[in-house]
């Protein structure tokens, strides 16, 4: 079963390991996609996170169903965190369930590659030397 | 025929707002819907922008349609 999830308060991996939890699979595996900082030698205050908030999970959608075609899964949570993100506080998580570890343990690392290239979100960073958008990538389609 | 078109992150700034309401002809394309959004809006720059219709990725050449909605998004950085 795939959980979808965007909010604009900070992500508990407890309770999304929750969500995962189920006796028939023997495998969770998770990531957490931090604030860094410093970030390119500059101090980082905060990033603001945007998001296309109707977009975003019909991409958490194409990640999951790209997943579920080479691996064996039984959960998949993905949260994303939007709004202000200070360091060290969590913007995105995800929690892959599997029957064995080695489908969890891929999946988890492939679905943060894919979401970094999928989902509409932005970043606008503000650090003690300035403040602008991050760099993002076009992998996700032909751009103009 | 009226669409709706979006703008996000640094595009949604240069412009100072999100949503434009744009009349257009029957067969008009997703890169020329940018053009007039480049053309009415000063120092919007697309080149680069990954397109969206009706909320799922598309390609600049796809013809819009009555009542869809068009989003400009600058190279994503999620995560």
């Amino acid at each position: 079963m795939n959980h979808f999830i965007v909010v604009d308060r900070a992500l508990d991996l407890v309770e999304l390991t929750e969500i995962a939890t189920e006796e028939k699979f023997g495998a969770i595996a998770s990531f957490l996609g931090t604030v860094r900082s410093p970030n390119e030698g500059a101090e980082v205050l905060y990033i603001d996170y945007e998001g296309y908030r109707g977009m975003i999970e019909k991409q958490m959608q194409s990640v999951a169903d790209e997943l579920r075609d080479r691996y064996d899964l039984g959960h998949i949570v993905i949260s994303h965190r939007l709004g202000r993100i200070l360091p060290g506080e969590t913007s995105i998580a995800i929690v892959i369930s599997s029957r064995h570890r080695v489908d969890a343990l891929a999946a988890c690392r492939e679905c943060i590659d894919r979401c970094k290239d999928l989902l509409p979100i932005w970043k606008y960073e503000v650090t003690n030397r300035g403040s602008d958008w991050v760099p993002g990538h076009s992998n996700a389609s032909q751009p103009l | 025929m009226p669409i709706t078109a979006l703008l996000f992150a640094k595009y949604r700034t240069v412009a100072g707002q999100k949503e434009f309401q744009i009349e257009y002809s029957d067969g008009a394309t997703v890169r020329q819907v940018a053009s007039c959004l480049e053309e009415k809006i000063q120092d919007l720059e697309l080149t680069g922008a990954l397109c969206a219709l009706n909320e799922s990725y598309t390609s600049p050449d796809t013809v819009v349609a009555d009542g869809d909605t068009i989003a400009f998004l600058p190279p994503v950085s999620g995560g």
